[in-house]
């Protein structure tokens, strides 16, 4: 092998092998400079509503034997409205529905919110639409949750909004 | 479309060969094994991954990868090769393919190999996308979070993924178990793939030559050690990282997937992928002219089995025959035959290939259009170079100039050895023989097996009685022209202190060739 060649042959190579190992380390942004954030992240299941009424005797002697019962009832599940603003601004205001295609399962809440770095004022309502009879109900989630709050976000920083303990809480920072 | 395609993956292909041929010479030309050195790469993987997975802790992925990333002395070389190992078989697979669809090799029975090739390099990626979340640093984090919201996006989980990576609660053990499982079941998938990839091929390349591959590993290994790959801060879901690595070879796709919305990503995968995928079938040619698939003419076939035997698709199988003679007889299946012709060299009584293309109709071919313009030519003049045709297009003029006589081949596999023989005895000086780097031929081994017909007495063998001084075989490598011109001069020197042949009248090797049972033939 001529030494012209060799040499090309090690430049080659050792091109290659840089390339391979350049986009190995690339660094590429994400989040970019000073990006802050509000997150809202929590699961829950919501409220059951039931109609219930009592059976007239000539409703309650057409049903089948093994379908009397003398109060029946009818369910749906209810919708919550999110409502957040930050520093009075809204930043959100949406319903929020049970998963499935009934609307009948958990809620998840996942949002997040970008905001300049430095101190913001938060309100936040979680609350249920429906009008219930709280006779009823099973309170699986009190009809109004409600965060108000002041943040100083960092750059860099997430701050997390959570339900625990039946309330809104802000778990970080 | 499909050919534009093929046109522009040929040039790239023959471009970066020229560049390595100017490098390395094609003997160690990489490009030419890409498919044996990602399986090769799929070794070295599987060894430092089982290194790493000794040390790997499903319960501290970050902390367990950061310590073995601080051990200066196995643990941080072992995960950079593991690292770089992957970007180059993604490389290599990826070059594999694009040679492929350049030599048109895509198609027809080469479609399980296309449609498996496309699955083992998917799972390649997903591979590598599963391997960087293990190391949850910040870079594993992002295509965590990537991916789940592209799953987020699928009906198919009642909770969102994504809920994972809030930061409300740890990030479960449940989670990095589940893409440790998926991280090792993928490559014992791969083995399958790999199994389907090469099942309709005879004799498979899967390991590249000694040298060559354990070179490729040293340089790696090399690349590891002086250049450890970067491994960002633990993942943090309460941070926002500014920026984070990104292995561009393996995850090119993210930024992508991060800025559009999930179903346009979905629907881009879904149509990226059915489009590779189609590839096969978009690119078939009608099975007729030059891609029609080989035959046998039973009567002159002996049973001898050598088709069979050099066939690199195991297309021909050897049945029994309908008439009373007590041999078995060669069967060329179509569906299984990609008509590369190198069934028409193996032949000794010139019985089987593609049509227009067997020993008989190159003999036939020779003797009404290139013998009388060898004749005519001055006596020490008359030196002919048969080439392939997949060679560098220049070269064939450069030769004439130089004063050969060209002939073109489909392929060097093709050419039966009585076209040499009948060159020689019908007056040609010499004859010089120009195939494709051995690694590089469209039909598989073309080189290898003319080789061995010429100097090793395979069957079909180029007869004792030709003058090997007049014969010459050479590797014609893209960018090397010039290797072949000085090949060529030095020859043509030699030929000239050799005594000059008298033509010999009525030689007829068909009927050497064949059996006596044949009957009347054409």
């Amino acid at each position: 092998m001529s030494p012209w060649r060799l040499a090309l042959g090690l430049t080659l190579a050792v091109v290659l092998a840089g390339g391979v190992a350049a986009s190995s380390g690339a660094h590429v942004p994400w989040h970019g400079d000073g990006a802050s954030q509000l997150r809202l992240s929590w699961s829950a299941r919501p409220e059951r509503i039931e109609t219930c009424r009592t059976l007239s005797d000539e409703e309650f002697a057409q049903r089948p034997a093994h379908m009397r019962q003398r109060v029946v009832c009818e369910g749906t599940t209810a919708s919550y409205a999110l409502v957040l603003t930050a520093d009075g601004d809204t930043l959100d205001a949406s319903v929020i529905r049970g998963g499935g295609l009934r609307g009948d399962r958990a809620i998840f809440v996942l949002r997040e919110y970008a905001l300049s770095a430095g101190s913001h004022r938060l309100q936040l309502r979680f609350s249920r639409r429906e009008a219930v009879d709280s006779a009823t109900t099973q309170h699986a989630l009190p009809p109004e949750l409600l965060l108000d709050t002041g943040v100083v976000f960092r750059p860099g920083q997430v701050a997390l909004v959570t339900i625990a303990d039946r309330a809104l809480r802000l778990v970080a920072p | 479309m499909m050919r534009a395609l093929e046109s522009v993956a040929r040039r790239l292909t023959r471009a970066l060969d020229v560049a390595m041929h100017r490098a390395y010479g094609w003997r160690w030309n990489p490009l030419h094994l890409s498919g044996a050195l990602a399986a090769w790469l799929l070794v070295v993987l599987t060894v430092t991954g089982v290194y790493l997975l000794l040390f790997y802790r499903v319960g501290a992925p970050a902390a367990s990868v950061q310590r073995i990333a601080a051990d200066p002395w196995l643990g941080s070389w072992m995960r950079t090769l593991h690292r770089y190992a992957t970007d180059a078989f993604l490389i290599a697979a990826a070059l594999h393919a694009l040679r492929l669809l350049g030599q048109a090799r895509e198609w027809g029975p080469r479609t399980r190999a296309w449609l498996s090739g496309v699955f083992l390099f998917g799972v390649g990626l997903a591979c590598a996308w599963t391997g960087f979340v293990m190391a949850w640093d910040s870079f594993g984090m992002r295509l965590a979070v990537a991916g789940a919201r592209l799953f987020d996006a699928l009906p198919i989980l009642s909770e969102p993924v994504s809920r994972i990576f809030a930061g409300d609660r740890p990030v479960p053990d449940a989670f990095f178990f589940l893409n440790l499982f998926v991280h090792i079941a993928f490559p014992l998938a791969m083995g399958v793939g790999l199994w389907l990839h090469v099942s309709k091929v005879a004799r498979p390349v899967l390991a590249p030559p000694r040298a060559l591959k354990w070179r490729i590993t040293a340089a790696l290994f090399g690349l590891s050690v002086l250049l450890p790959a970067p491994l960002g801060p633990a993942g943090d879901p309460l941070s926002l990282p500014r920026e984070t690595p990104l292995a561009l070879t393996s995850t090119w796709w993210v930024p992508f997937a991060e800025g559009a919305a999930p179903w346009m990503v979905w629907t881009t995968v879904l149509v990226f992928t059915l489009a590779v995928l189609a590839v096969p079938f978009v690119g078939r040619r009608p099975r007729e002219g030059s891609w029609a698939p080989s035959w046998v003419d039973p009567r002159l076939c002996t049973g001898c089995d050598q088709c069979t035997q050099d066939c690199p698709w195991g297309a021909i199988q050897m049945v029994p025959r309908e008439d009373a003679r007590p041999t078995l007889v060669a069967l060329v299946n179509p569906t299984l035959c990609v008509s590369c012709g190198i069934c028409s060299g193996s032949c000794p009584p010139m019985g089987v290939g593609p049509p227009g293309r067997t020993g008989r109709d190159q003999l036939a071919e020779l003797r009404s259009d290139l013998l009388p313009r060898v004749q005519a030519l001055p006596r020490d003049g008359r030196v002919v170079v048969l080439r392939c045709e997949q060679g560098s297009s220049a070269l064939p003029r450069k030769l004439e100039a130089a004063g050969a006589m060209i002939h073109p081949l489909t392929c060097v596999g093709n050419l039966h050895s009585s076209v040499v023989e009948l060159l020689v005895r019908q007056g040609a000086a010499g004859v010089m023989v120009v195939g494709c780097p051995p690694r590089d031929c469209v039909g598989r081994e073309g080189p290898k097996w003319l080789e061995q017909r010429f100097y090793h007495d395979r069957e079909a063998e180029l007869q004792a009685r030709v003058d090997r001084a007049r014969v010459l075989v050479v590797t014609g490598a893209l960018g090397r022209d010039d290797e072949v011109l000085d090949e060529f001069g030095t020859f043509r020197r030699r030929l000239l202190a050799l005594q000059a042949l008298e033509a010999e009248a009525d030689v007829d090797l068909r009927e050497l060739c064949e059996p006596e049972t044949a009957g009347a033939l054409p």
